[in-house]
């Protein structure tokens, strides 16, 4: 019998693993994805959803015919308990069926659990506020974001507020760019002038985007993106709050504790705040019952893997703290990629504020990130099925990152920023002076971008429907 | 409008065809620290 690749997941880690283990181990493993809904959703486009620029449908697809095409097994459930002693996980469909699934290698890439319970008050459950972090709440979110405009452009003074809803969020990029793409919106609209705009972030200061900031070198003058977004905020007459950390949510208010400020709150018609993730719950069993969730997850949920997982201030960070196989310690043919591995420690600086609150911009491992990721993952399991020693590295800080941050959809009128950081974490022992190659770092704002955003849907839903070519697309 | 199809438009393109060519070889492993994920 062919050994069994099981993968948890089809976001972009354990879809990009699934496509790449589909020719890697042909004919010689059998590999199964397991994921909810039957639908791979391409997240970044979802901030277009949101504020009613693009149809929800524009922005995912069907797995299972992707996967019929690359002779890979699809079951469409959640995973619930992991017996890594028997090599089997229990899933359960949507009619609440259990199932259990052999494996010999396993990919947990089961993406985040989004945390609105961590902020009293937070998420769409509530009727408080909105996210864009699946294709439902960004169709909420459009709907409750166009009677704002209707309101608007009946006469009315709205409030508008964005941005990340919990003092350990991650994802102030997509935050920034929902942000900046209502504020194209209204412009268009002709309603802009009757909407106080508000971005409130954990980051501990713009532009920072949980990755201690970005810089490049334009002209040979260095530019970062700290002074980029000031600027980019001032000009479109944004009030803004950084090192801010959500604490409540009540219908027309946001409480929150800033970083060397008193606590204060906003007042608000309509608020798109982004949750802290938190690892899929899972349980971890040993083989004889007992229960091994502790030792194979951090207090975050998150699975550990081959980190340095030592606690840290932030001067004592090292570049190797970070994963570099995205393999379980205790077992190896266990891995988690993207969103799901426990990242050793954050990337930014964290800061308390007055009544001892952490705030702090947590790593993003989304996107690109996450398919590099997937990539080495599969890479290293052909290799195990092989019978050779994996050697597929791909630590965030020798791992490049591009992010183009939306400023509005138009191909005529629209921007965009273009960022390049290589690594995405600094590693100050290669490259003493910034801990970036700034030759490979990238930072522009302009018409170009939002073409590049435009090309990279339409090139990676084409990607990751494995058509014609596929391969030549990198991650 | 002069100004746009002589200046904007091609520094516009201009910036596209190179960041994203940089993107790209960046991507695929061609340039940077030598991360292997193939």
């Amino acid at each position: 019998m062919k050994p069994q690749v099981l993968i948890l997941g089809a976001g972009f880690a354990g879809h990009t693993a699934a496509l790449h283990l589909s020719h890697l181990v042909r004919g010689t493993a059998d590999v199964t994805v397991v994921a909810p809904k039957n639908r791979f959703t391409w997240f970044p486009s979802l901030i277009w959803v949101g504020t009613g620029t693009m149809p929800a449908e524009e922005t995912y697809f069907a797995l299972k015919p992707v996967y019929d095409k690359i002779g890979v097994s699809y079951v469409d459930a959640r995973a619930k308990v992991i017996d890594l002693g028997k090599q089997r996980v229990t899933v359960e469909d949507a009619a609440g069926t259990k199932t259990e699934l052999p494996y010999d290698y396993l990919v947990n890439a089961t993406g985040p659990f989004l945390n609105f319970e961590g902020t009293p008050g937070l998420g769409p459950a509530t009727g408080n506020s909105m996210s864009v972090c699946t294709v439902e709440h960004a169709v909420q979110t459009r709907d409750a974001y166009l009677k704002i405009v209707r309101d608007a452009q009946a006469g009315n003074r709205r409030r508008i507020v964005v941005g990340v809803g919990h003092p350990a969020a991650t994802c102030e990029g997509a935050g920034f760019e929902y942000l900046m793409n209502v504020h194209a919106d209204l412009k268009r609209r002709g309603v802009r002038d009757r909407i106080d705009l508000t971005w409130i972030t954990n980051e501990p200061e713009f532009g920072d985007f949980g990755v201690d900031g970005i810089e490049a070198l334009k002209g040979g003058v260095l530019v970062r993106g700290a002074s980029l977004v000031r600027m980019i905020l001032d000009e479109s007459n944004i009030t803004a709050l950084s090192g801010a950390g959500v604490t409540r949510v009540e219908p027309g208010r946001i409480f929150y504790e800033q970083v060397g400020e008193d606590p204060g709150s906003l007042e608000y018609d309509f608020a798109m705040l982004l949750p802290q993730f938190r690892g899929i719950p899972l349980q971890y069993l040993d083989g004889a019952g007992n229960d091994v969730t502790d030792a194979m997850t951090m207090p975050s949920g998150f699975m550990r893997v081959d980190a340095n997982y030592e606690p840290k201030t932030y001067d004592q960070f090292r570049a190797d703290d970070w994963p570099a196989f995205y393999r379980s310690p205790l077992h190896d043919n266990v891995y988690a990629a993207g969103i799901a591995f426990a990242p050793p420690h954050p990337i930014s600086k964290a800061k308390k504020t007055s009544s001892g609150l952490t705030v702090v911009a947590t790593p993003p491992r989304t996107g690109m990130a996450s398919g590099i990721m997937g990539r080495a993952v599969a890479e290293n399991i052909a290799q195990q099925v092989a019978g050779k020693k994996p050697d597929h590295h791909a630590r965030m800080s020798e791992m490049p990152a591009a992010c183009i941050a939306s400023m509005g959809k138009s191909l005529w009128s629209g921007s965009a920023a273009s960022i390049i950081m290589t690594p995405v974490v600094r590693d100050f022992a290669r490259y003493p002076e910034y801990g970036r190659d700034l030759s490979l770092c990238e930072l522009d704002v302009g018409l170009n971008g939002a073409w590049t955003k435009r090309l990279l849907h339409s090139a990676f839903l084409w990607k990751l429907q494995a058509k014609p070519g596929w391969q030549l697309i990198p991650e | 409008m002069g100004l746009f199809w002589r200046y904007f438009l091609p520094l516009q393109l201009w910036r596209f065809v190179t960041i994203n060519f940089k993107m790209y070889l960046i991507a695929r492993g061609s340039l940077g620290p030598g991360h292997r994920p193939r």
